[in-house]
């Protein structure tokens, strides 16, 4: 087995290696999804810490990214960084320990916890760089200052600030800080008035009245979330489930909020988008969330800015599986195209590449792409002249081109760009239908319509494209060309192979363009081989018939050599679908002779085969493995 | 009151006839009048009265005739005769029954044999029979009792003894549920061998030498020679038999166990899809084994318990068609299938096409024709498939009464105009037929060179003209009418592309979901207009 850690452990001494047997073992144990394995790696590292005073470089450097290996993975759990603080404070000195917290809030800036430690850790260690800590209590006051259990940050910063300035920015401080409804506001506004009695010298432009009215109204908005806050159990990230309770707590919390703005209860803007990323904290992999957050932001008119930010923040997160908010992503950024054409392009190519990387089935994406591209950077209005026009659409289908050669040739002969890097085999069908969508519907250039069709229709990556077949039929329906539409019917389903709904809709399509547009004496001169041949029916009528939910007509004739039946899949697994069992049968059977053909003399003994293999175990044929399986990890 | 009266004037009976009359489709009563009718002239003999005979006659016929699938009526119809001593209406009436089942029901031809071995005198006629039989029920997976009656046949009147052994040796190979039975009789046999020259019954002599080691010709001690003899002959039985048990235990544990009903169902009693699904199941296994008796045998049985439903019809049809290449059979069988089914759609829909196939273009027309008188009128006829499938194979035989390509009457016309005046009819009851913007899209997909404008004015004009809400409020409507236009090989890309945004400007309704399907438009054919239309729309 592959370690997770091979890289890291890989250089070390392997006495080092032999004396850490527990460390080297969990390590190659890792499991990512399991918060005890995770586990046992860290306190493993820690042990190696404790035992040696003063590693040396390369033991320090391999225990260091064995946890920042953890940590980028999961930024969210804090209680690794903390120890990654402490360890690094042993192994490397104070200054690297005070710069581990502050990587660790770039990563997870939602945690209060970090910047209480943060900011404690600068406190006692710098005071004297007065400016620089302002500057991150600042920081962290719109970060994580309306968290509801904030009061140990709003203390320390207090307390600080106390220290270092005038009464005036305090008394700012706290202004705001009373209308926050946080767990201990009833605290704040006692210090505050307190505050006030201290300096009755100056003016602070508010009274104790107004105190007390603010704190009316913030005990008001205490009041009316407590019985969700006091719901909330697990405040941190784990990598096991939530639990349905608290999942709903937080819905109903959030709907509540949201719909604060209609009552007396007058939540701020603030307090509710702190909520939101208190949420995603234990929440992060729900897009349930995800979308209740986007759609509160695009229905209050936030900026933009902020809308892209957070789509794609959770297209970054989720999981794989996750589709909704993701497309909603792509929406979003479509409809708001004209907002500001520049930085929304650029957007949407990196997220569509994104998406491209982790869904490289979706081919779609690629068609979003396109169009967007299209807009982007070679649409043209009506009212352009038509020179303009046409020369844009030309250019596109000349860019179109060359993505396409360079794909296909495996070489770089035109400039490469980001639709380049996110063509693959199962989305390059896609740019050629545009292709040729655009030479045949906008160019008019019938010509070079048809050389396309040749060209790409010999390639065998495009030979089960739905989308390329589906244009090359309507093109020829539209030519008329019953010829090529003949041929096209006869090779579905054996050398071209669609999925059989498709191939249905193209049957009973074609069946009804050929009835309404075709006529008797075209149709006899298309059959009349069929009574020589033993082919299948080659006939655009009955064709349809037959075909018709078969996904594999062959099948249905007989024309495989009958004394070879027997070796053949299908028979071995008849009546039992993936179960194979070599049936035995007698090889000279006589059961259809009559009784005359056998002469008055008796007829032969039996000859078996597979006799032996009656009683042998079955085998299953497992096709998810062999097939399925096989073709994923390709 | 003479006897028929009698029976006729009872207040029971014109209850029975009633009850007839009014639910014809109703198996049960025709059950209870034939009951009836029986019990009053039981003891049934030569004395029967004339009219009486007559109207259980024609109750008979009329019984079968509106269930033809209707096995056992046919035996106690043909017993009916028999004790009546009308033995030429026996034969008569059994020849009619095997017909109607393709010869392929053993029920029938059990007791019409068993009937056979008494009242058919010359042996020659009878063993006819018998292989006739034989050709079609043989695979039949309850055919033991047919095949002991052969057997005992053979065994009663025959001269020759290899004959009865070579009969018993192939019962041997026939996988059917008493097969063991067989295997007794053949156990029975060997055990009852005293002579070796007897071994020569179950196995030519040159086979027991080479395969066996057998040798009749043997010289010395007798006995103990012909026990060890017969012990190898009963080993290769053996071994026979575990083949075909494996065959038996497959299907019957596969399929035979799992059916839950074996003869013909009234119409008014529902088959579980279950049934359906499992009798498609096993007519599969059939075709793979490439058996062709067995195959045909299981579509006869399949089609005697689904006849009311089109599945097993239209799966025997498309495998005549692909299989056997055989049209003609293909067309009887949908024949029968569309007076049986209760569902006819498909089954005519494929019965055009095998007519087609066959050149049988007389047919077709005629069938045409009925379908337009029978139906009050094949506009109105709520089966959407039914009437674009009319409209389809009436095009296709009008195309061919247009000799000439280049006639100016066709270049100007789309559609034939009574075809056409058709569709235009049915468009016009909007929402309350199905399959109208099918229909629509339909008449889209016949777009080429010449037919773009015809098709603008006379459809999507005419409807906007008209007023025609259904479609006007419905998004598909619009965007058909845009890729009408899109694909219009005579004009520009900036002709359509400005003919469509005139459109969209004058018009269209202005409602979410129309947007929807006009954006899905955009995205697929004019990306440089998405931002139009979403001005249009704001």
């Amino acid at each position: 087995m592959v370690s997770a850690f091979q890289d890291e452990l890989g250089g070390l001494d392997p006495t080092f290696l032999k004396e850490n047997s527990e460390l080297v073992e969990n390590c190659n144990q890792l499991e990512w999804d399991d918060i005890n394995s995770l586990n046992d790696v860290v306190s493993s590292v820690e042990k190696v810490v404790l035992r040696y005073k003063n590693p040396n470089q390369q033991i320090k450097n391999c225990l260091d990214s064995i946890l920042k290996k953890i940590l980028f993975r999961y930024p969210l759990l804090f209680g690794y960084w903390k120890k990654l603080t402490a360890i690094r404070y042993q192994l490397f000195g104070l200054e690297k320990s005070i710069e581990t917290l502050s990587e660790a809030l770039e990563l997870f800036p939602a945690s209060l916890e970090l910047w209480c430690d943060y900011l404690n850790v600068l406190c006692a260690n710098r005071p004297n760089e007065v400016e620089f800590i302002r500057e991150k209590f600042m920081i962290a006051k719109n970060l994580i200052g309306y968290q509801f259990l904030s009061d140990s940050f709003w203390d320390k910063y207090i307390e600080f600030e106390s220290k270092n300035s005038d009464p005036n920015s305090l008394v700012d401080i706290y202004k705001e800080l009373i209308t926050i409804p946080l767990h201990q506001y009833a605290r704040y506004s006692t210090a505050f008035k307190k505050l006030l009695s201290q300096n009755m010298k100056n003016d602070f432009n508010i009274t104790e009245n107004d105190i007390d009215k603010t704190i009316k109204s913030t005990q008001l908005q205490v009041n009316s979330i407590w019985p969700f806050e006091s719901r909330i159990k697990q405040s941190f990230f784990n990598l096991t489930p939530v639990k349905q309770e608290e999942l709903e707590n937080w819905n109903n919390y959030l709907e509540f909020l949201i719909s604060s703005k209609s009552t007396n209860i007058n939540i701020s803007k603030k307090f509710i988008d702190s909520t939101f990323e208190r949420c995603f904290i234990p929440c992060q992999f729900y897009e349930h969330f995800w979308s209740k957050y986007t759609g509160y932001l695009i229905s209050s008119n936030e900026n933009y800015l902020k809308v892209i930010e957070t789509y794609e923040k959770g297209t970054k997160i989720l999981p794989k599986d996750c589709k909704q908010l993701r497309l909603d992503f792509i929406d979003y950024l479509k409809k708001n195209f004209k907002l500001n054409k520049d930085y929304i392009f650029e957007v949407f190519g990196r997220t569509i590449a994104f998406l491209n990387s982790i869904w490289p089935n979706e081919t779609n994406l690629i068609m979003e792409y396109l169009v967007m591209l299209k807009r982007y950077k070679y649409s043209a209005e009506l009212d352009q002249t038509d020179k303009e026009i046409l020369e844009k659409q030309t250019a596109f289908s000349n860019y179109l081109n060359n993505s396409i050669e360079n794909y296909l040739n495996k070489n770089n002969k035109f400039e490469s760009s980001l639709l380049q890097s996110i063509i693959n085999d199962n989305n390059i069908s896609v740019l050629v239908v545009e292709l040729i969508k655009i030479n045949w519907l906008v160019l008019k250039n019938t010509m070079q319509t048809i050389k396309y069709f040749n060209q790409f229709s010999k390639n065998p990556i495009f030979q089960n494209s739905v989308s390329f077949w589906l244009i090359y039929y309507k093109f020829e329906k539209n030519c008329k060309n019953f010829t090529k539409l003949n041929k096209f019917i006869d090779q579905l389903g054996t050398q071209i192979i669609l999925p059989t709904q498709i191939m249905n809709d193209i049957l009973d399509d074609y069946k009804s363009f050929y009835l309404l547009k075709s006529n008797i004496s075209a149709y006899q001169a298309t059959t009349t081989k069929r009574l020589h041949s033993n082919e299948l029916l080659n006939d655009p009528i009955l064709f349809n018939s037959i075909k018709c939910n078969n996904p594999n007509p062959n099948n249905f004739s007989l024309t495989l050599n009958v004394s070879d039946w027997h070796k053949t899949v299908n028979y071995k697994s008849n009546g039992h679908p993936g179960i194979i069992v070599e049936k035995p049968q007698i090889t000279n059977p006589i059961m259809e002779q009559t009784l005359k053909s056998f002469n008055n003399t008796a007829p032969p003994l039996p000859s078996f085969r597979n006799i032996e293999k009656i009683n042998h175990p079955i085998k299953y044929d497992d096709a998810f493995s062999t097939i399925y399986l096989q073709e994923s990890t390709n | 009151m003479d006897p028929f009266n009698s029976v006729v004037s009872n207040e029971k009976f014109s209850k029975l006839t009633l009850n007839v009359i009014n639910y014809p489709k109703s198996l049960e009563h025709w059950e209870n009048i034939i009951n009836y009718l029986i019990d009053e002239v039981s003891p049934i003999n030569k004395k029967l009265d004339k009219k009486l005979y007559k109207l259980i006659v024609t109750t008979y016929e009329s019984l079968l005739f509106n269930f033809p699938y209707l096995e056992n009526y046919y035996i106690d119809y043909g017993l009916f005769e028999y004790k009546l001593g009308n033995i030429s209406n026996v034969h008569k009436i059994f020849k009619n029954g095997l017909k109607v089942f393709n010869q392929k029901s053993v029920l029938v031809w059990v007791s019409y044999l068993q009937l056979c071995n008494e009242i058919v005198t010359d042996d020659k006629a009878l063993f006819k029979k018998y292989e006739k039989a034989e050709q079609y029920i043989g695979m039949h997976f309850y055919s033991g009792e047919f095949w002991e009656l052969y057997l005992n046949l053979i065994k009663e009147r025959s001269i020759s003894k290899i004959r009865y052994f070579s009969m018993l040796r192939k019962i041997l190979e026939y996988p059917i549920y008493s097969f063991s039975k067989f295997y007794a009789i053949w156990l029975k046999e060997i055990d009852n061998v005293r002579d070796l020259k007897q071994l020569s019954l179950f196995a030519p002599r040159d086979e027991l030498k080479k395969k066996l080691k057998i040798d009749i010709k043997f010289k010395s001690r007798k006995g103990p020679y012909l026990f060890e003899c017969k012990k190898k002959l009963k080993k290769i039985t053996k071994e026979m038999y575990s083949v075909i048990q494996f065959q038996v235990l497959e299907i019957y544990s596969l399929f035979e166990s799992n059916l839950s009903i074996q003869y013909y169902v009234s119409p008014d009693k529902l088959i579980p899809t279950s049934e359906i699904e499992k009798w498609e199941g096993y007519i599969d296994y059939s075709i793979n084994t490439r058996n062709e008796q067995l195959i045909e045998i299981n579509f006869q049985r399949g089609l005697i318990i689904t006849a009311n439903y089109d599945a097993i019809w239209i799966k025997y049809s498309k495998w005549l068609i692909s299989s056997q290449k055989d049209l003609v059979s293909a067309k009887n069988i949908l024949i029968d299938g569309l007076s049986m089914s209760l569902k006819k759609s498909k089954i005519i829909k494929m019965l055009f096409d095998v007519l087609v196939g066959l050149n049988d273009y007389d047919s077709l027309e005629y069938i045409l024709s009925q379908m337009e008188k029978f139906s009050i009128n094949i506009v109105d006829i709520d089966d959407f498939e039914i009437f674009w499938d009319f409209i389809q194979f009436k095009m296709f035989l009008a195309n061919n009464s247009l000799k000439s390509r280049y006639s100016e009457s066709q270049k100007n016309s789309f559609l034939p105009e009574n075809i056409f005046t058709l569709i235009l009819n049915r468009l016009k009851y909007e929402g309350s037929k199905e399959g109208q913007l099918l229909l629509l899209h339909y008449l889209v997909q016949l777009q080429d060179k010449d037919n773009t404008k015809i098709i603008e004015n006379k459809v999507f004009k005419q409807i906007i003209k008209d007023n025609l809400e259904y479609y006007i409020n419905d998004g598909t409507f619009w965007t058909l009418y845009s890729q009408l236009i899109y694909f219009d090989p005579s004009s520009s890309y900036l002709e359509k592309r400005r003919s469509i945004l005139n459109l969209w400007k004058t018009g269209v309704p202005h409602t979410d979901s129309v947007k929807e399907l006009l954006s899905e438009f955009c995205f697929k054919y004019l990306p440089d207009d998405i931002d139009n239309l979403d001005d249009l729309f704001a």
